[in-house]
């Protein structure tokens, strides 16, 4: 290794952010292509209905529309693809909508302006359905079933784990709950933008997009398109944030394509929010009836769950696959000998559900942890108490689970104890008294968390997860990396040059990352799951590896050695026992595409590819606290104080580490108390604006106050596990712990997210 | 989305009855009414040009009187879609006469249930409930001013602008 300026672990500022604060740098949108027409879409007005008619004349008449497309016009196009096969998803709807945003027909035209105006102009005449909205009714077949060719709407039925009769018949305890995950809009600061060009004289497809996963999306649109995938390129530039919605292939992209090339023109295309909360896929959306068996001293012996979870109408890419992210990880940080999930997975008449920062494991973590609160309170036991009797033994790694997994490493209670002291947790239960003597809602939330990351061994994603990267060293030393993940907010610009620098003993500065275009990086799966690091990061170390190789044989050249004597210490490279002459990497790049007399015996060039495949997940955890007041007047959720201990094994950048803990923590947080999409009874959005969703802002969230274990995985060779999701999973239960805790006197034992004042307010005072 | 009110007319019941039933009264009354064709009996196609909130719209539409029971009782079914969603709704009005000479008033209680989809409801759910109130008094004094300049002094505009209405929660 050549580690000498030892970036790894520095805390190191972001080079993503200059552009990005100060409006320099180039989304989708900013860019603009010669003779560019611009698209909006007629969506479904109704949650369930057949289509009568459409009347597109006059949209089609009006001054600089230059199309108007409907279903029928797009039958070459096969239906979008998901993991799992479900009901056919059509790019536009024919004959029936099932959804609220459903994509009736498509305007194109000379301005962003004028295609709206248009689409306004197209008739649609629908027969209303029967809606369904309810996943427990719907699971009944009520009051209707969307395809007929899906019974009852049960989609798919994941049934995991083992038989846990056994240990509910000879249970000393049981707890029953259930719990509702409210479904949640995404909302990336920058909505889905899209710009399509065809190349005819090329026959080029090249797609601009707002996207986490540039390559997958390459391959799924040729498959969709018909198209092959040489001829498509794919470009995800900046991207404004993504947290799951923006890895799937979108009709939006599909139809701008395919008019792109119809017409000949560039297409673009730019959700509106109010577009994004019916048309891009939300998250969660489960209700799991949860029940656990434990022994009167609060062993956990037993954990059972039925869940419902709610699709939507069609499936995106991961739709079907969500829960079982959730049922991998029921057991949470906790040595539960029998475990069971089964999920009747319900198509809705709602927008399709997805992955959503955390995807399938803030449910898993939500129902232990809030379980582990339960029994604390039946056993009238301190919930840190009921934690530590369950927690996997650190002698017990790898761990492997009733579920199915082998847990890399792990040390929980040394992590919660970290956390606690932090909290000041004795003092602060002691205010906490205090303050309840004075009729005050003081309450203390602890969830113990863990998660999956590093998505993931192939096995679990239809072959696609591996990584790649590449390092590619000019004629001057200098050093251009491009990585198959994609980053859209991570900061891998920042950490993989870190990675590099040290590696290669190369200058941070002299080292640029690239990504998100199929045309300059390497075939990989994009930035998903906490995967860029653990994955693409240990792609780059392989690299790194093969590069370091091939720099000793040039090495040995130029100090007339042997290469198997050359050792790189120091960021130099010299003979084993003769360190006074030494090569640089860089000097060894220059000589290896300048060094004529070299070429007869050493190929020039030094650059490497080098792909990674996971053999394992990775399992970050951690411990969070909130400390929490509700006002008895007004039911609001008060910070006193927000603690996070989080473990992701190695931390590369300890600075980026923080700032995904940091929104992870908004998000969650998000949940726990504001965010909901709501429905009402015929399906239709009634949350569709900023305005009736409420997204936290700055002044509603506390000061963090963070901290780190470090635990590092065997799994790959970063030691590195992952933190993108972390604060999102351990956020929530730990706030609705806290809230609970607050308000333990009124004798309710759960409400259900989000914890709205006037909710908070009745429990109270009735 | 309910919305329940009263509206108090300065007149007696037959006239009150008389201008709601007429179908040029009625024309009038009808907020942004671009187009008004009667296609039956009691029953119209009306073309409405309507903003809630931010979400201003053309509305393509049916207006349907049914339920007669001279003068004191009527129903009134509204139905329209548009580019920016739909709505489909239904007003029972109850008139009912108090006072005497000219302390005369006729009370018209309105009860009137709507859904709404579309962008519409994802848009202007939060907006609609006291827009179908601002409406509903809109209507109301329209209908009131016409009876007056038909009428003349028979009857006078409750001076009082606000209407009174009973508290709605949406559905």
């Amino acid at each position: 290794m050549g580690v000498a300026s030892a970036m790894v672990g520095a805390r190191v500022k972001r080079r993503e952010d200059p552009r990005l604060i100060t409006g320099s740098a180039s989304y989708v949108d900013d860019m603009q292509s010669v003779g560019q027409l611009y698209m909006s879409f007629v969506r479904s007005q109704y949650a369930h209905a057949n289509i009568k008619s459409i009347k597109i004349d006059a949209a089609k008449a009006a001054k600089g529309v230059r199309g108007v497309f409907i279903g029928q016009d797009m039958m070459d196009v096969n239906p979008l693809p998901s993991a799992v096969p479900g009901p056919e998803y059509r790019v536009i709807s024919v004959d029936r909508v099932r959804f609220v945003g459903d994509i009736v027909a498509v305007v194109v035209a000379e301005s962003r302006g004028t295609a709206r105006d248009a689409a306004d102009l197209i008739e649609v005449e629908y027969d209303e359905l029967p809606v369904v909205v309810d996943v427990e009714q719907g699971a009944k077949g009520l009051p209707t079933v969307l395809f007929p060719q899906f019974e009852n709407n049960v989609g798919v039925v994941h049934d995991m784990g083992n038989d846990v009769s056994e240990a509910f018949a000879n249970a000393e305890i049981t707890i029953e709950q259930k719990f509702m995950h409210q479904r949640l809009g995404s909302n990336p600061m920058e909505t889905r933008t899209v710009l399509a060009e065809w190349k005819k004289g090329d026959d080029m497809m090249t797609l601009y997009t707002s996207n986490q996963n540039p390559h997958l999306l390459r391959t799924l649109l040729g498959a969709v398109m018909n198209l092959p995938e040489q001829m498509i390129r794919v470009v995800a530039p900046e991207v404004g944030g993504g947290f799951g919605t923006k890895i799937s292939l979108y009709r939006e992209e599909v139809i701008a394509c395919w008019i792109a090339r119809k017409i000949g023109k560039p297409v673009k295309w730019g959700e509106t929010r109010s577009e994004h909360l019916i048309a891009s896929s939300q998250g969660r959306g489960q209700v799991d009836y949860v029940k656990i068996a434990a022994t009167k001293e609060g062993v956990v012996t037993g954990l059972d769950i039925v869940a419902y979870s709610d699709m939507g109408a069609f499936y995106t890419l991961f739709t079907p696959a969500i829960p079982l992210f959730t049922a991998l990880v029921i057991n949470g940080v906790y040595a539960i000998p029998n475990c069971h999930y089964k999920s009747y997975n319900i198509l809705t008449n709602k927008t399709p559900t997805d992955a959503y920062r955390g995807a399938g494991r803030p449910e898993a973590a939500f129902m232990i942890e809030r379980m582990m609160d339960l029994l604390a309170t039946e056993l009238k036991m301190d919930p840190t108490e009921v934690r530590r009797k369950n927690f996997i033994a650190n002698d017990k790694f790898p761990y492997s689970s009733a579920m199915g997994l082998v847990y890399d490493s792990g040390d929980y209670a040394t992590n919660m104890d970290k956390a606690l002291k932090l909290l000041g947790y004795e003092e602060m239960r002691k205010m906490q008294q205090e303050a309840r003597a004075k009729g005050r809602y003081v309450g203390i939330g602890i969830s113990t968390y863990m998660e999956i990351c590093g998505l993931g061994p192939s096995a679990f994603l239809a072959g696609r997860g591996w990584d790649s990267a590449n390092i590619r060293f000019e004629p001057t030393g200098k050093v251009t990396v491009a990585t198959g993940v994609s980053p859209h907010g991570q900061g891998q610009e920042t950490t993989f040059a870190q990675i590099v620098a040290d590696q290669l003993g190369v200058p941070y500065d002299d080292i640029i990352v690239k990504h998100g275009d199929t045309a300059n990086t390497p075939i990989g799966n994009g930035t998903y799951g906490s995967r860029g690091l653990a994955v693409g990061g240990a792609a780059l170390m392989m690299a790194c590896e093969t590069i370091i190789e091939k720099a000793k044989k040039i090495a040995g050249f130029v100090l007339e050695a042997n290469a198997d004597d050359i050792v790189f210490e120091d960021a130099k490279f010299a003979v084993k026992g003769a360190p006074g002459k030494s090569v640089t990497m860089q000097e060894i790049a220059v000589k290896a595409y300048s060094g004529s007399d070299m070429f007869g015996q050493i190929e020039p060039g030094l650059e490497a590819t080098r792909f990674w495949e996971p053999g394992n997940l990775v399992f970050p955890f951690g411990t969070h606290i909130a400390a929490v007041e509700v006002d008895g007047d007004t039911g609001e959720v008060h910070f006193l104080k927000y603690v996070a201990v989080d473990d992701c094994g190695n931390q590369i950048s300890p600075l980026l580490v923080e700032g995904q803990v940091h929104g992870g923590i908004a998000q969650g947080i998000g949940q726990a108390l504001y965010e909901e999409i709501v429905h009402d009874s015929n399906g239709q959005l009634i949350s569709g604006t900023l305005m009736d969703y409420a997204l936290p802002t700055a002044s509603e969230l506390p000061h963090y106050d963070l901290d780190s274990t470090v635990t590092p995985t065997w799994v790959n060779p970063l030691g590195a596990k992952g933190v993108g999701e972390a604060g999102t999973i351990g956020s929530t239960p730990a706030v609705v712990n806290a809230v609970m805790d607050a308000i333990s006197s009124t004798g309710v034992k759960h409400i259900d997210m989000p914890l709205r004042p006037e909710k908070l307010w009745i429990a109270i005072h009735s | 989305m309910e919305v329940n009110g009263d509206y108090k007319f300065k007149a007696p019941q037959n006239d009150v009855w008389r201008i709601l039933m007429d179908k040029q009264a009625l024309q009038n009354a009808l907020p942004g009414c671009e187009r008004f064709e009667q296609v039956g009996e009691n029953e119209y196609e009306v073309t409405l040009k309507i903003g809630v909130a931010s979400i201003k719209g053309v509305y393509n539409g049916k207006i349907q009187m049914a339920d007669f029971e001279e003068p004191s009782h009527y129903i009134l079914k509204v139905e329209g879609a548009g580019g920016q969603g739909f709505l489909q709704g239904e007003g029972i009005f109850d008139l009912s006469q108090e006072g005497e000479g000219d302390k005369v008033r006729t009370v018209v209680k309105y009860k009137g249930s709507a859904n709404v989809g579309g962008t519409l409801a994802g848009i202007g759910a939060r907006m609609l409930q006291p827009v179908a109130k601002m409406m509903a008094g809109n209507f109301f004094k329209s209908m009131e001013k016409q009876l007056d300049k038909g009428e003349g002094d028979k009857s006078e505009a409750v001076s009082d602008e606000k209407v009174k209405e009973t508290e709605a929660q949406p559905s």
